[in-house]
């Protein structure tokens, strides 16, 4: 399994580091940004809140200011007065009727003026607390009318009446925020209300009656003093957290129509929110984030117990709509950041690989015997430095080589000369005795001649001893690598060991072969051998069967020859191969015994390696490995 | 039979130049046999008159491997020599292997008209005389 390249390296830790180092900077900034747009919104919330909560509260001050000033007019004192007196002011003489008229214009004068007023009266006790001057309208928008006479109602059992009464000068109640009735039915559509009464008491201090104002709180409590950009929920509760107001209509005022609900079913910081005039949390509520911000605003006296809460929501989600849209936008910058880095990733390994790969290069296309190593230019340090070791490196090896190759130039030389002469007296001693034997035989007596002949044999065998030694150094030296087709030398071989193969009855069973690139004589001389073993060591009276195998593995071929001869025992298939070895008597079988060195050599020339294993039924198999060689690789020997 | 004039034998080993001597008298093919133990030798007699007569012999065995001058380097001069001087048919002998670089080298030498092997025998010389000078010799 190859280790990934330098590119592929360098890529992907530049791609890393640049994803890493993103995500985790945009991971931090965008969380920060978070935070600070929820505390932003916080602080938009509570001006919000702060901001609806006043305008409320001016409403109703302006509402108290209204009561009480109302409750001050002349025409409230002139019509005690007159009442008290049988319907005529002591003062002046002024009749009920006319304070009464009086007092109608000013309240319809302020109901007239202020459009948020639903019924501005005069009530007083006596006679149940009939309405003594009444100007109302039904809705808000409106016109303003003036109550006949004969339509004024009795309202001492109103809780307001009551209240009020009870107050002192200058105190005014302000009722619960409730949605107006009509009838004892609520006034459809729903009129929230909020009424505010004052006591009115005459000169000595006797109480009278009321003035009671009745607002329409919905424009204040609903509309928004300011304009957001961000949508905010805003809901209002009284101090029983029922709603008032409510994103959801139907859930305000609710409780009117006998719902239970209350806010601290929806709030989770409930009690937090409402435990302080004002407050802001962040709630993490059902899975849902948000800010929420609460400002209550007292209704009346600070210890009447009556309070109204502007609460403003904003999710989180909303809020941080920015950042997430900031999210999407870093992301396609992260991912041209990451393609930009990925190509200055490539574009820097590759200038540094692309000086190795020529380097890588240059040693392929490097022969031994050409000139030097060809260093590319522009090598980082460290490959300069594997080029300057790879050049020493081959400078070495080429010395060696060329010593190696002068030393056995001179082995060869020193083979060839040495047998060539060792020739030469070999043959003049057989032709000698040639001589003697043929001209002077009859000289001799028998053991005479049987000398002569001993010597003469002797020489035979040194001669032929001397002749192997030649051919053997000889090896190869005029081979050039060509393509041989072994089939078509297995035919030759077959043809030169034909009278062999009739003689002994010999089987040769060759499959198909393939035609590679080797030196044609050896190669031919090798199977010759082989096969010439195979026949002349087989066992007596046994046919020789002789099987070829040929099978490729990688750029490597592995030959085989087997036979059911007489076999190798294992302790000689080393020894075999070494020259002048004979396993034999040499009176049974003839021959040199260089022929399987001769083998060895041939296989070594061509790269290879060649051993013995069992053949069958007991017989040899001579197994050689060889790879093709490189026609261009050699030079003509002279 | 028209026995040759003479011939010469180039070889410096007195053994084989015996035993060439031996064959060539058993065969009574030739009036004289005149050796030559190198190729200086070998030039000095064919340019040396001997009653007024170059030697020109019919016959020249010559060996390879000889001191002083060597077969090669004879054949060189030999060449060179003025047609007066020259012999006949020029037989080269090589040793038994028949080394493949000699032959090679033999075949493009034009004076050489064949190579022999060492040791001659009585056979192959026959057969030798009756290639190069056919009809000359009845050798039954």
């Amino acid at each position: 399994m190859k280790k990934p390249g330098i590119s592929t390296r360098l890529a992907v830790l530049v791609t890393a580091i640049v994803v890493v180092t993103a995500s985790i900077l945009s991971t931090l900034i965008i969380s920060r940004l978070n935070t600070l747009l929820i505390d932003a919104a916080a602080g938009e919330l509570e001006r919000e809140s702060q901001m609806r909560a006043n305008r409320f509260t001016s409403k109703v001050d302006e509402l108290v200011r209204d009561t009480l000033l109302v409750a001050s007019v002349p025409p409230v004192q002139g019509y005690i007065r007159a009442w008290q007196h049988a319907g005529v002011d002591p003062q002046d003489g002024t009749s009920a009727q006319v304070w009464r008229q009086r007092m109608q214009v000013i309240l319809s004068g302020v109901i007239r003026n202020k459009p948020e007023y639903l019924q501005v009266r005069f009530i007083g006790m006596a006679d149940g607390g009939r309405e003594l001057v009444r100007v109302d309208r039904r809705r808000l928008g409106d016109d303003w009318r003036a109550v006949e006479p004969d339509n004024l109602q009795k309202k001492a059992d109103r809780p307001y009446v009551q209240q009020a009464l009870k107050l002192k000068a200058g105190q005014v109640y302000l009722s619960e925020i409730t949605l107006n009735r009509e009838f004892g039915r609520i006034q459809q559509p729903p009129l929230p209300m909020l009424r505010a009464a004052t006591p009115v008491r005459d000169s000595n201090g006797a109480l009278f009656g009321v003035i009671v104002i009745n607002l329409a709180v919905a424009p204040r409590l609903e509309e928004s003093g300011q304009n957001t950009s961000l949508e905010h929920r805003y809901y209002v509760v009284n101090q029983r957290g029922q709603y008032l107001v409510h994103p959801d209509p139907e859930q305000a005022f609710a409780f009117e129509y006998g719902s239970a609900r209350t806010a601290d079913q929806d709030f989770q910081a409930y009690s937090t929110l409402m435990s302080d005039e004002q407050a802001v949390v962040s709630e993490t509520f059902s899975a849902k984030r948000r800010v929420v911000s609460a400002r209550r605003v007292p209704i009346g006296a600070q210890d009447s117990g009556r309070w109204i809460s502007m609460i403003v929501v904003d999710e989180f989600d909303d809020i941080t709509g920015v950042a997430r849209t900031l999210v999407s936008q870093v992301a396609i910058i992260i991912a041209v950041l990451v393609i930009v880095a990925v190509l200055i990733g490539l574009w820097l390994s590759r200038a540094i690989t692309r000086p190795i790969e020529q380097l890588a290069d240059a040693v392929r296309d490097l022969q031994l015997e050409n000139a030097e190593l060809r260093i590319p230019e522009g090598l980082p340090a460290e490959a300069g430095e594997l080029a300057a070791a790879l050049d020493t490196a081959i400078s070495a090896l080429r010395w060696r080589t060329e010593q190696l190759e002068a030393n056995n130039r001179e082995l060869e030389q020193f083979a060839y000369i040495a047998s060539h002469d060792l020739q030469e007296p070999v043959r003049t001693i057989s032709s000698y005795t040639a001589l003697l034997s043929e001209r002077y035989g009859d000289h001799l007596d028998e053991r005479g001649r049987k000398s002569l002949v001993f010597v003469s044999n002797a020489c035979g065998r040194m001669h032929a001893l001397i002749h192997g030694l030649l051919e053997y150094s000889r090896l190869g030296k005029q081979a050039k690598p060509a393509l041989v087709n072994f089939n078509q030398m297995m035919e030759g071989v077959q043809a030169d060991l034909e009278s062999a193969i009739v003689a002994r009855q010999a089987s040769l069973d060759v499959p198909d072969l393939p035609t590679l690139c080797v030196m044609e004589v050896e190669m031919r001389m090798l199977f010759q051998n082989l096969i010439g073993n195979a026949i002349k060591f087989a066992r007596p009276g046994v046919s020789p069967q002789i099987w070829i195998e040929a099978q490729p593995d990688g750029p490597i071929w592995q030959f085989s020859v087997s036979d059911n001869g007489l076999g190798i025992a294992p302790e000689y298939r080393d020894k075999v191969f070494m020259i002048f070895q004979r396993l034999q008597n040499r009176k049974d079988y003839d021959g040199t015994g260089i022929g399987l060195a001769h083998c060895r050599k041939v296989v070594e020339m061509h790269g290879g390696k060649i051993w013995i294993e069992d053949g069958r039924d007991g017989g040899t198999k001579f197994v050689f490995r060889i790879a093709e060689l490189d026609p261009l690789g050699y030079e003509d020997e002279e | 039979m028209d026995k040759l004039n003479r011939v010469l034998l180039v070889d410096d080993y007195d053994a084989d130049n015996f035993l060439h001597e031996m064959l060539f008298e058993e065969l009574d093919c030739t009036h004289e046999v005149a050796t030559a133990l190198n190729g200086q030798e070998a030039l000095d007699y064919l340019t040396s008159a001997v009653d007024g007569a170059y030697p020109k012999p019919e016959l020249i065995c010559l060996d390879i491997n000889m001191p002083v001058m060597n077969g090669w380097e004879f054949l060189r001069a030999y060449e060179k020599l003025d047609e007066k001087f020259r012999g006949g048919v020029v037989l080269m002998m090589v040793t038994t292997s028949l080394n493949p670089d000699d032959k090679s080298a033999a075949d493009g030498c034009p004076v050489i008209n064949d190579y022999i092997s060492k040791p001659l025998t009585h056979e192959r010389l026959i057969e030798l005389l009756d290639q190069h000078f056919p009809g000359r010799f009845d050798f039954g």
